[in-house]
C-alpha cells in the first residue's frame, strides 16, 4: 500500500508541475516581444525540418539545441519549473523510445539506437520550445499577438483557458486522491463524477466572474522594437542552426 | 439618507425546484453596512447572487420581485451601470482570477475603467488591502485565504458604491487576514460605501455592522443588537515550548501509531520552503488540530499526508486507510445523491453491520432530513459539513484529514462536527484551521501551529466561543 501511496504521489506532483508549464514567467523581459517571437518561430522551424528530413542525422544540431534551450530556459528564470513540468511528457517519450527498444532486442522490424537516440532528443527538444514559449511570452502578450492578427474573441478565450488550466489541474489530482482514499483504488473512476460536478460548478462561477469583470481585453502590450543586438542574437542562433544541420552530421 | 438598495417581495429558485426565497423585503441606506447570518442553506448566497443579477443571468434562476440598486431598476440597468454600482465577492476565490498572474488580470480589469492609469489604481487598491507581495505570484501558488484578498482588492478596483461580501472569512486566517477585511470594510464606511457581509463567524463584525439581519427562507428578520452584547469573546494565544494536550494520553504513553512523518521539507519550484523539517507521529485516536496563517503550509502538509503532494525530503508512513476532504468539499462527493453516498461508502469500504442505518442516523441527526436530494444543490457549507459527516463515516478505524472543516458552517454547527468527529475515539482526526476561532471547542486534541514552515505545539484559550455556539443554537432555532 505505502508503494503504491508513494507513486500515486509522486504521479500527482508530476501533474501539478506539468501544470505549471502555462503560467509564464517575468524573466528575460529584456528581449523585445518580436524578438523572443522570430527566435522561437526560427528554432521551431529548424527543430521541426530536422525532424522531418533529418531523421538519422543531425547529432550536432541537436546538440546545439539542447544546449541553446536549456541555456534560454535558465535565462528566463524557469529552469527548474521547466525541467519538473517536463518529466511528465519525458516519461512518454521514455516509454516510447523504451518500447523500441524492446522490439530491437525482441529481433522486430525497428529503427536503429542512434536514430531512436536522437528522434527522442529531438523530440524533447520540441517540447523545450513549447515549454520555453509558455514561460517566455505571457499571456497579455500572446493575447496581444492574437488580436493584432485579427482573432480577439480566440484571444480572450485562450487566455481563461490557459488560466484555468493549471487550476482545472490541481482539481483533478485533488478529486482523484480523495476518490481513491475513500474507495481505494478499485473505485478510484468514481473520481469522475466529482471533476463533472465541480467542474459545472467552477464554469458557473467563471462566468459569473466573466458577468462581473468581463472578458480579459485586448491588452496594451508596450512593444520595442528590437534592437540591433537581438536581431544579430537571433540571426546568429538560426544561422548556426542552418549550418550544422546542413553542413554537420 | 437615501436607499441604495432596495428588494421588495423577492422570489428566487433554480429550476422547477422549491423556492429558496419566499417573498423577501429588504433595504440598506447609503453609507450603512449590514451584517447577515442565517443557517447553511437558508439561501444567503442566492440571495446575494439576484442582488447582482448574476442568480438570473448566469445561474437561470426564476426571480420575482423587485430590484432597485443605486435608485435604478436591476433590469433597466447596463453591465456597467451594475459594475460600478455593486461589486461581489463570492464564497470562492479561485474564479474570480481570469489570467494566471494577479497583477496582470487586475491590470486588465482596470483598463477597461482607467485606461492607461490602470496600473497606478491597482497599486492603490493593492496597498490599501495589503497584497502588494502577491501580485506576481502564480495564481496557482496563492492560498485560498491569499486568494480571498486578492479578490477583495479586485472588487474595490471600480471603486463601487455598494460592496457585497458572502463569507469574507472564509479560509483567511486570523493572524491578519481578517484585520485585513475587518480594514477593508471599516474603509469603505468610511469612504461613504454600502457593505452588505453575509458571514457565518459573526463576532468578528458585530462591531462594525449598523443593522445585523437573520436569514430565513421565507423572512430576513432584523436583530437587535442587544441580543450580542453579552458575548465575551475576548480570546488570548499563549504558545508554548512544550507539548501541550488538552487530556488525551501522555507523550510517553504508548500508542498505535497511523501516521508518521519524519524530517519532511517541502517547497514548491524554487520558492522558500513550506515546510522545514516537519516530524509528527499520530497515533489512533488522537484529534490533531494545525493551526496556522493563509499561505502558511497547513494545505500542502494535509496534502502530503494524503498522498497527493510528494515531499521534497523526508519519510511519511501510513499504516492505516486515509480519508481527505480537500479544501472544495464538492470533490469528495461521488454520488447522485446523500443515501446513495452512504451505500456506496458501506459497500465500497466494505463496513458491515448496520453501516447503511448506522450512516443514515448520523447524517440526519446533522440535519439533512431529504436524503434523496443531490449534493450539487446544496450550498457550500451543506457540502463541507455532509463531506465530513461521510469521511466520519468511511474512516473505520483509520485516518480522517479535513482541510478547513468549519467554513460555511454556522458556530453551532461546527459544534456538531467537532462533537462528532470526538465520539471516533478509534480513528485519528487530523484538521487545518486558519482561524483559532473554534480550538477551544476541540476538546482532549493536540493543537499545533504552523509558523516559518515549522511546526509547533500551540495552546489557545477563550472564554466565549460556547457562548456564541449557545446563541447560535438559540438564534437560528436548531433542536
Amino acid at each position: 500500500m505505502l508503494g503504491a501511496d508513494m507513486c500515486w504521489g509522486w504521479l500527482m506532483s508530476l501533474v501539478r508541475d506539468f501544470s505549471n508549464l502555462f503560467i509564464s514567467r517575468r524573466g528575460g523581459a529584456s528581449f523585445s516581444l518580436y524578438t523572443k517571437m522570430l527566435l522561437l518561430a526560427v528554432l521551431l522551424v529548424e527543430v521541426t525540418i530536422s525532424i522531418t528530413l533529418f531523421k538519422e542525422s543531425n547529432i550536432i544540431f541537436t546538440v546545439y539545441s539542447i544546449a541553446l534551450l536549456f541555456a534560454l530556459t535558465f535565462w528566463v528564470g524557469g529552469f527548474k519549473r521547466v525541467l519538473n513540468a517536463l518529466k511528465l511528457p519525458l516519461i512518454f517519450v521514455l516509454i516510447g523510445f523504451a518500447t523500441m527498444l524492446f522490439s530491437v532486442a525482441m529481433g522486430y522490424a525497428a529503427p536503429s539506437p542512434k536514430t531512436l537516440i536522437l528522434s527522442t532528443a529531438k523530440i524533447t527538444a520540441l517540447f523545450l520550445i513549447i515549454a520555453l514559449g509558455f514561460q517566455w511570452i505571457s499571456l497579455r502578450e500572446l493575447r496581444w499577438v492574437l488580436s493584432k492578427a485579427g482573432l480577439g474573441s480566440i484571444a480572450s478565450l485562450t487566455t481563461v483557458v490557459l488560466t484555468l488550466i493549471p487550476a482545472v489541474l490541481n482539481l483533478y489530482s485533488e478529486a482523484y486522491t480523495a476518490t481513491l482514499l475513500k474507495y481505494g483504488k478499485r473505485y478510484a473512476y468514481k473520481a469522475l463524477k466529482p471533476l463533472i460536478i465541480h467542474s459545472i460548478l467552477f464554469s458557473r462561477d467563471v462566468a459569473q466572474a466573466v458577468y462581473w469583470y468581463g472578458l480579459p481585453q485586448i491588452p496594451r502590450v508596450k512593444i520595442n522594437r528590437p534592437r540591433r543586438t537581438e536581431v544579430l542574437v537571433v540571426l546568429a542562433i538560426g544561422a548556426i542552426g542552418i549550418y550544422t544541420m546542413f553542413a554537420a552530421p | 439618507m437615501n436607499r441604495v438598495v432596495d428588494v421588495k417581495n423577492l422570489w428566487l429558485r433554480y429550476g422547477d425546484g422549491d423556492w429558496v426565497l419566499k417573498n423577501i423585503s429588504f433595504s440598506v441606506d447609503t453609507e450603512k453596512t449590514v451584517l447577515i447570518i442565517g443557517r447553511s442553506g437558508c439561501g444567503k448566497t442566492s440571495f446575494a447572487r439576484a442582488l447582482t443579477g448574476v442568480a438570473q443571468s448566469i445561474f437561470g434562476a426564476e426571480v420575482k420581485g423587485e430590484i432597485w440598486l443605486c435608485g435604478k431598476r436591476l433590469e433597466e440597468m447596463g453591465l456597467r451601470e451594475i459594475q460600478s454600482c455593486v461589486q461581489m465577492v463570492n464564497q470562492d476565490p479561485y474564479t474570480h482570477f481570469l489570467e494566471p498572474i494577479p497583477i496582470d488580470d487586475l491590470v486588465s480589469y482596470a483598463e477597461t475603467v482607467y485606461g492607461e492609469s490602470a496600473l497606478e489604481h491597482v497599486y492603490r487598491v493593492a496597498q490599501a488591502v495589503g497584497v502588494k507581495d502577491l501580485l506576481e505570484r502564480p495564481i496557482t501558488s496563492l492560498s485560498g485565504g491569499q486568494l480571498k484578498r486578492l479578490s477583495i482588492a479586485k472588487a474595490l478596483i471600480t471603486n463601487p458604491s455598494v460592496l457585497i461580501l458572502d463569507e469574507p472569512l472564509m479560509w483567511l486566517d486570523d493572524v491578519d487576514g481578517t484585520e485585513v477585511v475587518l480594514n477593508t470594510i471599516r474603509a469603505a464606511r468610511s469612504a461613504g460605501k454600502t457593505v452588505i457581509v453575509f458571514e457565518h463567524r459573526f463576532k468578528h463584525l458585530l462591531d462594525l455592522a449598523d443593522e445585523i439581519y437573520i436569514m430565513r427562507r421565507d423572512s430576513l428578520e432584523k436583530l437587535g443588537k442587544e441580543l450580542f452584547r453579552d458575548l465575551n469573546t475576548d480570546g488570548s494565544a499563549q504558545p508554548t515550548h512544550s507539548e501541550y494536550r488538552y487530556g488525551g494520553s501522555s507523550p510517553a504513553s504508548r500508542c498505535d501509531v497511523v501516521l508518521e512523518l519524519r524530517d519532511v521539507w517541502h517547497r514548491y519550484d524554487d520558492s522558500k520552503w513550506v515546510l522545514r523539517g516537519v516530524s509528527m507521529e499520530i497515533c489512533r485516536g488522537d484529534t490533531i488540530v494545525v493551526y496556522g496563517a493563509n499561505g502558511s503550509g497547513k494545505s500542502t502538509l494535509l496534502r502530503i499526508l494524503a498522498g497527493v503532494v510528494k515531499p521534497v525530503k523526508g519519510v511519511v508512513k501510513r499504516y492505516a486507510d486515509v480519508v481527505y476532504v480537500p479544501q472544495i468539499p464538492h470533490l469528495f462527493i461521488t454520488e447522485d445523491s446523500i443515501a446513495e453516498e452512504i451505500n456506496s461508502i458501506c459497500r465500497h469500504k466494505k463496513i458491515g453491520g448496520n453501516c447503511i442505518e448506522y450512516g443514515t442516523n448520523i447524517v440526519k441527526s446533522f440535519g439533512y432530513a431529504d436524503l434523496g436530494a443531490t449534493p450539487l444543490n446544496l450550498s457550500w457549507g451543506q457540502v463541507t459539513r455532509l463531506s465530513t459527516v461521510l469521511a466520519y463515516i468511511a474512516s473505520k478505524n483509520g485516518v480522517i484529514l479535513l482541510d478547513e472543516p468549519f467554513t460555511g458552517s454556522t458556530y453551532f454547527e461546527a459544534h456538531q462536527i467537532i462533537e462528532a468527529l470526538q465520539k471516533l475515539e478509534s480513528s485519528a482526526k487530523i484538521v487545518t484551521l486558519s482561524s483559532k476561532d473554534y480550538i477551544p471547542l476541540i476538546r482532549g486534541g493536540k493543537i499545533y501551529k504552523i509558523e516559518d514552515g515549522v511546526l509547533k505545539p500551540f495552546s489557545y484559550s477563550e472564554n466565549g466561543i460556547q457562548n456564541l455556539v449557545d446563541l447560535a443554537k438559540r438564534i437560528y432555532g436548531y433542536e
